[in-house]
C-alpha cells in the first residue's frame, strides 16, 4: 500500500515594528494616509534616490531571530533582488541573499505523531517592502480587470522573511506553525504581525513524496490571506499532488494562486520570475555587534512555549486553558497581575478567559486598553472568594464597572447588592425564614432520604435568592444543618 | 579681460568686494556661452532666468552686508545626471522625458550655499555610458578647439563649457573616465576623487560602486576650492565618509616618487602625448622627483573587462526603475504590462544604454552569474590590491589621459571595441576607488593634449599639489575660442 507524506516549508513575511521605513525617515505609520502621500524620494526610487539604513531594523530582526532560536551573523550584507513588476518602486528590492541577519534556527510545534517536532528555520532576512497594487475588477483579481492602481505608500516599509526549511508534513502542522510564529513575534516585540494590516502573509512551498519513492514537483502557493485560506489551500494542494502521483505523474513545477471564493489553486498568470541578485553597492556591510546580540536576547520576555509550561506547572491550568492564558502576551500579563493582586489562580484563570475576553471582544479593545485594571478585578474576585458577592452577582457588578468609570462600590450599590454580604444574625433571620416555610423538605433530610444532597442545595438556593447571592454557601449550609 | 576670462578665485573676490556685481558677472558668462552655443552645444537645459535670479539675490545680500559664502556669485554648469529641484534632468535621454526632480544633488546644494550659481545643466553621453557624448539623445557637443571633433564623454557638455569660458568650474562624473577624458580632450583640469569623497545623492546612478562627482576647472587653485565645498560630510549617501578623513585641498604634499607603467609603454599612443608626457617627466625630475617603474600586470589584462562586468551588472539593476510608469518616456497604447514595459524602455533608451542594460541581464543571470559577476567582484579586489602594492613603491602614478587626442565625431562610433579601448587608462582606477587628476599638458595642432595623475586612496590633495608642478610647466588652461 503506497503512503504519501506532504513535504511543506513556509515563507512568511513580517512587518517589523519600527518608527520609520527601512531605508528613508518616513513614518513607518501611515495609517489612515491617503494613497501615495506617505512617500519621499528614496522610497519612490526616484533617479538620484540613495538608501540609508533605519538601524533599529537591524535590532528588531536580530530579536525576532533571537526569538526563534536563530544565529546572528556578526557581518551580514544587502543584495539587490531584481524583478519587473507594477509594485515595485526600483524594480528591485533590497533584500539580503547570502549573508542574512539571522540563521539556522528552529520552532516548535505538535506533529502528526502527537510528539513535539521541530520545525527547522533556514533564514530570516530584512528587506524592503513593495507597494500595493489594487485591481479593477469587481472581485479583486487581476484576471478581468483592465486597469490596476498602485498604492507605493508600503514600499520601503521594513520585512523579515523568515524562511523554514520543508519540515512541515501536514496542512494542520503549517496552520499550528503559521499561529505559533506570529506568537512569538509579538512576544519579542519584533512585530506586531496584524493579519488585518497585512503585516503577515504567507506563501508555501508545497510537493508530496511518495513511499515508492517518487516525489511530485514542487508547487509554490499564494495569495493565501488568512489562516484559513492557509490551512484550506495547502489541504487542496496536497490532496491535486496525491492525485497526480497516483495518476502516475509527477506534476508541473510552477506558481499556483489560492482562490478563497473557488476553494482551488489555479497556475498563475504571471510569468515564472527570473530573480537576479547583485550586492547591494550603495550600503555597507550590516554589522551586528556581539553586544547588541547580548542585550537583544536579555530583554527577550519568557517566551509563549516557556510560558505554557510554567503556568500549567505554577497555577495549575490545564493545558487547554494555559493555551489561551499565553495566546497573547499581554493576556498572560493581565492574568498574572490579577494574581499578584491577590486573586487565586483558578477564579483568575476562569475570568479572565471567559468574562474579560468576552467583554474586550464586545468592545473590540485589546487588553492594554481594556476598561478595567488587573487589580481592580482582583479585588472583586476577592470578594466572591469571601462571600461577599456570588460569581452572579460578581458577573453583573463586572459589567457595570466595564461600562466605564465606576468604582466597584458604585456597580454593587447599582445592581442592588450590598457590600460586606449578609452574615451572623441577619443571616440566621433568613435562614430561619425559609427553614420554617420548607418544613416538609426538613422532614425529608431528617429522615435521611436525602442521600445526593440535593434537598439541602435547594434550601440553599431559596436562601441565596432571598439574599440576593450576598452570603458564603459554606456558611448558609452550616446553619441549615445545625437547623436540621 | 572679460569678467568670464576671470578664474574662480578672481570672480568670487570680485564679487565679493562689489567690484563688479553678480549679475554683471552672470550676463558676462550667459552672454558669451549664448554666443558660442550654436557651434559648440554644451547645454541641454540654460538656466537663465533662474541663474540671473540667483545673482540678483546674492548682490541682495551683498548690499545687505549680510555672509555671503566662498563661491560668491561664480556661475557653473552641472551635467545632466545630477538634480536639481524644478529644473528638468534628462541624463542625455528621452527616457527621463517631462522629468523635473523634486529635490536637489547634495553637491549642488552645498554649492550654492557656498554662493554659487547655476548657469545650466550640461550634456552627456545617454546616463553617463559612453566616451565621446555622441551618444546623447540631444545631439554631440563640439570640442571648443575643434567643432568637427568630440569633446569626449561622458561630461563632455561640462568640459566643453569650462573651456570655452562659459563658466569657471562645472561638475562631471566620472564612472570609467567620465570626467578625465573629457578633462583631456577640452583641455581642462579635471578630478575623479577617491570614491566616497562626494556625495552621490541626487546623481542618477549608472554603476553606483563606481560613479564619483568631481570638478573640472581652467586651474588647480580653482579646482581646490570646488573640491572643499563638494567634498561635505552628507548623510543621505551611506557610501559617503569624506568626513572621516579631514582633507585640505590646498594643501597637499606634492609627490617624491612618481611611478610610470611597464605594462603601458608598449601601448600605441599619440606621438604627441608621448612627447607630452616626456616633458611632464623632465618637469618633475627638475622638481627632485625620482620616476620609478611599477608593474601592474592583472590590471593592464583584466581591468577592462572586470570594469564592464560590473558596471554592467549595476547599470542593469540602476536602469531598472525607467519603465514609465512613475515618470518618463512611456507608451500610450500597451496591451499588457510586459508591454508596457518592453515597449517603454525599447522606445525611451537609446542603442548603447541598451547594449550593456542587455549586457547585464545576461551576466547576472543565475545561470551565468558565477562565471562573470561574482568572479568579476573578486578580480577586483585583486586589482586594489595591486594598485596598493604600487603606492607602496611611488607616492602616485602618471599615465596618458587617453591613447588619442580629440577624433573626429563619427570616428569611433562604427566600432564599440575601439571606443571601450579609450578607457583603457582610465578605467581601472574606478575599479579600485582611488583619486585621478587630469591636467592639461600643452597643445599639438591645435588640440589639447591631457596627462593623468593617480594616487592611492584619500590622497586627492597630494595628487592637486603634485599636479601644480606640471601646471607649473604647462602653464594653466587658456580659454578655447569657439574652434574652426
Amino acid at each position: 500500500m503506497l503512503t504519501y507524506t506532504p513535504v511543506i516549508g513556509l515563507e512568511v513575511h513580517v512587518q517589523l515594528k519600527t518608527k520609520s521605513k527601512i531605508f528613508c525617515s518616513c513614518s513607518a505609520d501611515y495609517s489612515g494616509d491617503a494613497p501615495n502621500s506617505h512617500i519621499c524620494p528614496v522610497c519612490m526610487g526616484l533617479p538620484g534616490s540613495l538608501p540609508v539604513f533605519n538601524k533599529h531594523v537591524a535590532q528588531q530582526g536580530v530579536k525576532g531571530g533571537l526569538a526563534l532560536n536563530c544565529k546572528i551573523h556578526e557581518i551580514a550584507f544587502f543584495s539587490r533582488k531584481a524583478y519587473y513588476y507594477a509594485d515595485m518602486t526600483k524594480n528591485f528590492q533590497i533584500s539580503q541573499d547570502d549573508l542574512p541577519i539571522a540563521y539556522q534556527g528552529y520552532l516548535e510545534v505538535v506533529g502528526e505523531d502527537g510528539n513535539v517536532k521541530r520545525v527547522r528555520i533556514n533564514r530570516l532576512h530584512i528587506e524592503e517592502d513593495v507597494g500595493k497594487l489594487t485591481h479593477g475588477a469587481s472581485d479583486g483579481r487581476l484576471e478581468g480587470s483592465s486597469y490596476s492602481n498602485v498604492d507605493y505608500n508600503r514600499a520601503g516599509m521594513p520585512l523579515a522573511e523568515i524562511v523554514s526549511e520543508p519540515d512541515i508534513s501536514s496542512a494542520r502542522e503549517a496552520l499550528e506553525y503559521a499561529m505559533t510564529l506570529r506568537r512569538i513575534m509579538r512576544y519579542s516585540g519584533a512585530s506586531d504581525a496584524d493579519m488585518e494590516k497585512g503585516m503577515m502573509r504567507f506563501d508555501a512551498n508545497v510537493s508530496v513524496k511518495c513511499s515508492d519513492g517518487r516525489n511530485s514537483k514542487r508547487v509554490e502557493v499564494k495569495n493565501m490571506n488568512s489562516f484559513r485560506a492557509l490551512e484550506r489551500a495547502i489541504e487542496f494542494e496536497v490532496e491535486r499532488h496525491i492525485a497526480i502521483l497516483e495518476s502516475g505523474g509527477d506534476g508541473l513545477k510552477e506558481t499556483r494562486h489560492w482562490n478563497d471564493a473557488k476553494n482551488e489553486t489555479s497556475p498563475s498568470r504571471v510569468k515564472e520570475v527570473y530573480h537576479k541578485f547583485i550586492v547591494e553597492p550603495d550600503l555597507p556591510a550590516l554589522c551586528v555587534p556581539r553586544e547588541w546580540v547580548e542585550k537583544a536576547q536579555s530583554e527577550l520576555p519568557e517566551m509563549p512555549k516557556a510560558k505554557w509550561d510554567r503556568f500549567q506547572r505554577e497555577y495549575g491550568l490545564s493545558a487547554i486553558d494555559a493555551s489561551v492564558l499565553i495566546d497573547s502576551l499581554e493576556v498572560a500579563d493581565y492574568f498574572e497581575a490579577c494574581i499578584k493582586a491577590g486573586a487565586s489562580a483558578s477564579r483568575a484563570n476562569n475570568w479572565v478567559r471567559t468574562e474579560v475576553l468576552r467583554v474586550a471582544n464586545e468592545k473590540g479593545v485589546s487588553i492594554s486598553d481594556f476598561p478595567l485594571e488587573p487589580a481592580s478585578l482582583a479585588k472583586l474576585l476577592i470578594c466572591i472568594e469571601d462571600g461577599k458577592f456570588s460569581t452572579t452577582l460578581a458577573k453583573q457588578i463586572f459589567d457595570k464597572m466595564c461600562e466605564g468609570n465606576k468604582t466597584m462600590s458604585e456597580a454593587a450599590k447599582m445592581v442592588g447588592a450590598q457590600e460586606g454580604g449578609v452574615s451572623g444574625d441577619k443571616l440566621e433571620a433568613v435562614v430561619g425564614k425559609i427553614v420554617d416555610s420548607n418544613a416538609d423538605v426538613i422532614e425529608e433530610i431528617r429522615s435521611g432520604k436525602d442521600t445526593s444532597g440535593k434537598k439541602i442545595k435547594f434550601l440553599l438556593g431559596l436562601v441565596m435568592r432571598e439574599l440576593k447571592g450576598q452570603a458564603k454557601p459554606d456558611d448558609i449550609e452550616k446553619i441549615i444543618r445545625g437547623r436540621i | 579681460m572679460e569678467l568670464y576670462e576671470l578664474s574662480l578665485r578672481e570672480q568670487a573676490d570680485g564679487v565679493k568686494s562689489q567690484k563688479f556685481s553678480a549679475e554683471q558677472l552672470f550676463d558676462s558668462c550667459v552672454n558669451h556661452a549664448i554666443s558660442l552655443e550654436s557651434k559648440i552645444g554644451a547645454f541641454i537645459t540654460l538656466t537663465l532666468e533662474e541663474g540671473r535670479e540667483a545673482a540678483r539675490r546674492m548682490d541682495k545680500s551683498i548690499a545687505a552686508g549680510k555672509p555671503v559664502g566662498k563661491l560668491a556669485g561664480v556661475p557653473f554648469g552641472a551635467k545632466d545626471n545630477m538634480v536639481v529641484r524644478g529644473i528638468q534632468a534628462t541624463a542625455g535621454s528621452k527616457m527621463l522625458s517631462g522629468w523635473v526632480p523634486p529635490y536637489t544633488a547634495s553637491a549642488i546644494e552645498f554649492l550654492c550655499n557656498e554662493g554659487a550659481v547655476l548657469m545650466g545643466k550640461m550634456n552627456m553621453d545617454e546616463f553617463a555610458m559612453g566616451s565621446s557624448t555622441e551618444s546623447s539623445a540631444f545631439g554631440c557637443t563640439s570640442n571648443p578647439w575643434d567643432t568637427s571633433r568630440v569633446p569626449g564623454g561622458s561630461s563632455g557638455g561640462s568640459a566643453a563649457g569650462v573651456a570655452a569660458g562659459y563658466f569657471p568650474f562645472s561638475l562631471g562624473s566620472d564612472t570609467g573616465g567620465s570626467i578625465r577624458l573629457p578633462a583631456a580632450f577640452c583641455g581642462v583640469q579635471g578630478l575623479k576623487p577617491t570614491y566616497g569623497m562626494v556625495s552621490r545623492y541626487g546623481l542618477i546612478a549608472y554603476g553606483s560602486s563606481l560613479d564619483q562627482i568631481g570638478p573640472m576647472t581652467r586651474n588647480l587653485d580653482d579646482l581646490a576650492l570646488v573640491m572643499q565645498v563638494i567634498s561635505a560630510h552628507d548623510d543621505r549617501d551611506s557610501t559617503s565618509v569624506s568626513s572621516c578623513h579631514n582633507i585640505d585641498f590646498s594643501n597637499g604634499k606634492a609627490a617624491k616618487r612618481v611611478g610610470f607603467v611597464k605594462e603601458f609603454k608598449d601601448f600605441k599612443i599619440d606621438p604627441a602625448i608621448k612627447a607630452a608626457e616626456e616633458e611632464a617627466v623632465k618637469a618633475l625630475k627638475a622638481a627632485g622627483v625620482e620616476m620609478v617603474e611599477v608593474s601592474l600586470p592583472i590590471i593592464s589584462k583584466y581591468a577592462l573587462a572586470c570594469y564592464y562586468a560590473v558596471a554592467v551588472s549595476e547599470a542593469n539593476t540602476n536602469l531598472a526603475r525607467f519603465d514609465g510608469a512613475r515618470y518618463g518616456y512611456a507608451v500610450k497604447d500597451a496591451v499588457s504590462l510586459t508591454d508596457f514595459f518592453t515597449r517603454s524602455r525599447s522606445e525611451g533608451f537609446g542603442v548603447e544604454v541598451k547594449r550593456r542594460i542587455l549586457a547585464g541581464t545576461f551576466l547576472t543571470d543565475p545561470y551565468e552569474y558565477d562565471k562573470y559577476y561574482t568572479p568579476a567582484l573578486k578580480v577586483r579586489h585583486l586589482i586594489a590590491e595591486e594598485f596598493e602594492k604600487a603606492f607602496s613603491q611611488v607616492d602616485c602614478i602618471l599615465q596618458p589621459g587617453s591613447p588619442t587626442l580629440a577624433f573626429k565625431k563619427g570616428e569611433k562610433t562604427k566600432d564599440s571595441m575601439l571606443m571601450y579601448a579609450s578607457d583603457m587608462y582610465t578605467i581601472p582606477v574606478n575599479l579600485a576607488g582611488i583619486p585621478s587628476l587630469a591636467v592639461n599638458a600643452g597643445y599639438s595642432d591645435g588640440l589639447p593634449v591631457g596627462l593623468q595623475l593617480v594616487g592611492k586612496r584619500w590622497s586627492d590633495a597630494d595628487l592637486i599639489a603634485t599636479g601644480k608642478v606640471l601646471e607649473a610647466r604647462f602653464g594653466a588652461p587658456k580659454i578655447a575660442k569657439g574652434g574652426a
